[in-house]
């Protein structure tokens, strides 16, 4: 099923994987230039699909974190979907065949990874934590458009009930990962000026406004204080913390270059700016 | 012990050895002996392809099968057999011509047959295997070392209605999906005949671990005592966790009354040692009906598949009559279906009835 893999070095410290498990996977690795302090990185693009914006700003992040990044890119010819996980669409199984070579090849040398995501990344980044808590160790969420509440009373991909079809195979599989999906460091970014209702690349319907709100910016705060209400509930430190960047819009390089996200997200909790 | 009629090492070199005795060193075959009275299961036996009946080829240790002719020397294992499809035989061996059981090794004496297939396959006994210091050759001798502490492996069984039911297709796709999800698995295949059909199916997906009864010196279970089964079953799950897995995934032969699984089921120390189970079955009464009798030995599965699985319809009426959710092989495959069924099984004695 995956066993069609070629390896390409494009640059020094960098290489481009390809994993074929469904669809084509590639991803770049950033390698620190001295030695590896710290578990890998994964960090996912948004719809824009530009991994290439994420290596860029990552790849000094790696030498300072002392950590190989791994920057997937799901193209749009293998992957018209790959925020959400359906049956049709399995981003997450393209993810764990990519981290299964990686093991392989020892660049993943620890029993779980980070994983940062921006904006549908972010999407991906969660969903995939939710349904494979076991591979994720802390989780980086950057303006995600909306998310998949730990509430099974909507349906999925809203929440964890059944789906408005009546399949109900996700939300069991997210509810039974959920105790673990909580017992970790869960942090989200938005930018303090991403808070356009009308943006064209928000998703907007009735019920995912009552329930998540109007904007990114109102989502995120949302969803932070459900995830530290459950994680209050559950028993498991209340880590799950909102970092609204300042004067930054929907943009990577912006909440990078400007509100230091690539570096809140990549550095361990010890080594933060602030 | 009578005179040795004919150099044996030849005819042993010259053998087909058959899958059931893949352990077995062959150079430890260096006597025979023609004492098949006190033959015990386990041993090993050489004979001479009579008749061709029922079973037409022998699996080889090498893992492919080989045509049988008449005339040609086989090794086999001296074993007992159940299997309603096929044949009712005992762990016994007459001189004058016996029976081949199984395919992958087993040669006894028939009782029962199922009317649809033809009579066994005839083997003329010519010895019992024997070692240089003049003990017999037996599978046990060979077998993987017991387990020395209790193992803790989390360990999912796969249990069925019957034979057919869905139930190695069940056990390899669980494999496979926990695999998938990055665990390190064990295939296991606790009771039933030894034969390489399952063991390369289990061993196609990849998993970390495969393992049968035979690896722990046994050709098949049915009429072992319990206490040996229960010693073959943590035998291979000690060896399993020596290996590194992170999980095992154990199918259990047969139907529920079959004698072996009944008395597992039955098994205070099974009951609390596994911690998962799923049933295969082939239609939704099978299904109603698998589920009323766990229910009533204590138990629930955590899903339905098999057979019945490939039929939405059979699917659904399963479901409404046992509450029980069924799953496909896609989905068994599935690493997040396979790490849901997984996570209960981290749970010690997670299985109870409620």
């Amino acid at each position: 099923m995956f066993n069609s893999v070629s390896l390409n070095t494009c640059a020094v410290g960098t290489k481009v994987v390809s994993v074929e498990q469904d669809q084509k996977l590639t991803a770049t690795l950033l390698y620190p230039s001295g030695p590896v302090r710290n578990r890998p990185l994964v960090a996912l693009h948004g719809i824009s699909r530009d991994a290439r914006a994420l290596a860029d700003h990552f790849a000094p992040e790696a030498d300072a974190a002392g950590r190989v990044i791994i920057v997937p890119r799901f193209a749009r010819k293998h992957w018209p979907v790959f925020q959400r996980i359906t049956h049709r669409h399995r981003p997450d199984r393209a993810l764990l065949a990519l981290v299964a070579d990686l093991r392989l090849r020892n660049v993943i040398t620890s029993e779980a990874f980070d994983l940062f995501g921006f904006s549908g990344g972010a999407q991906l980044a969660h969903r995939f934590a939710m349904l494979h808590p076991e591979h994720v160790a802390d989780l980086h969420l950057g303006a995600a458009g909306w998310y998949t509440l730990p509430d099974a009373s909507m349906p999925y991909p809203m929440g964890l009930g059944p789906s408005t079809r009546g399949d109900d195979r996700w939300g069991r599989r997210m509810a039974s990962g959920l105790a673990a999906y909580l017992d970790r460091r869960i942090v989200l970014y938005v930018g303090g000026l991403d808070d356009d209702p009308n943006d064209p690349a928000l998703r907007r319907k009735p019920e995912l406004d009552m329930a998540q709100g109007t904007t990114r910016l109102v989502r995120a705060r949302r969803y932070a204080e459900a995830i530290r209400d459950l994680q209050l509930k559950n028993g498991v430190p209340a880590t799950c913390a909102l970092h609204e960047l300042p004067g930054c819009s929907h943009d990577f390089a912006d909440c990078a270059e400007n509100g230091g996200l690539t570096a809140f997200a990549a550095r361990p909790a010890a080594e933060k700016l602030n | 012990m009578k005179a040795i009629m004919h150099p044996p090492v030849d005819m042993f070199k010259t053998a087909k050895w058959a899958f059931s005795t893949r352990r077995v060193n062959r150079m430890d075959a260096v006597r025979m002996n023609d004492q098949f009275e006190n033959a015990q299961a386990g041993d090993l036996i050489l004979g001479r392809v009579s008749e061709i009946g029922q079973h037409r080829n022998i699996q080889l240790t090498s893992g492919r099968r080989s045509l049988l002719y008449p005339g040609d020397l086989v090794v086999l294992a001296c074993g007992a057999r159940y299997a309603p499809d096929q044949f009712e035989g005992v762990a016994k061996i007459n001189p004058a011509g016996a029976d081949m059981l199984a395919g992958g090794g087993c040669i006894g004496e028939m009782r029962l047959r199922n009317e649809r297939i033809r009579p066994a396959t005839k083997i003329l006994p010519l010895g019992r295997i024997m070692a240089k210091d003049g003990t017999p050759l037996n599978l046990e001798r060979y077998a993987l070392p017991k387990a020395r502490i209790p193992t803790a492996l989390p360990v999912i069984v796969v249990f069925g209605t019957a034979m057919n039911s869905g139930k190695t297709l069940a056990t390899a796709r669980l494999a496979y999906g926990m695999r998938r999800a990055g665990l390190k698995v064990a295939a296991l295949k606790g009771t039933g005949t030894g034969a390489f059909g399952d063991y390369n199916e289990y061993a196609d997906t990849g998993v970390h671990y495969v393992a049968d009864f035979t690896d722990a010196g046994m050709v098949t279970t049915y009429q072992e005592p319990l206490d040996r089964i229960k010693t073959g079953v943590e035998t291979l799950l000690s060896s399993a966790e020596r290996a590194g897995c992170d999980i095992a995934v154990m199918e259990i032969a047969d139907g529920l009354y079959q004698r072996e699984t009944a008395e597992l089921l039955n098994d205070t120390w099974f009951r609390t040692r596994i911690g998962g189970l799923v049933f295969a079955c082939g239609d939704a009464v099978a299904a109603s009906g698998g589920v009323t009798e766990l229910k009533r030995l204590g138990y629930r599965p955590d899903v339905l598949t098999g057979i019945l699985s490939c039929s939405p319809m059979a699917a659904a009426e399963a479901r409404a009559a046992t509450g029980v959710r069924v799953v496909n092989k896609s989905d068994l495959a599935d690493p997040s279906e396979a790490m849901m069924l997984a996570r209960k099984a981290f749970v010690p004695c997670a299985l109870a009835a409620e």
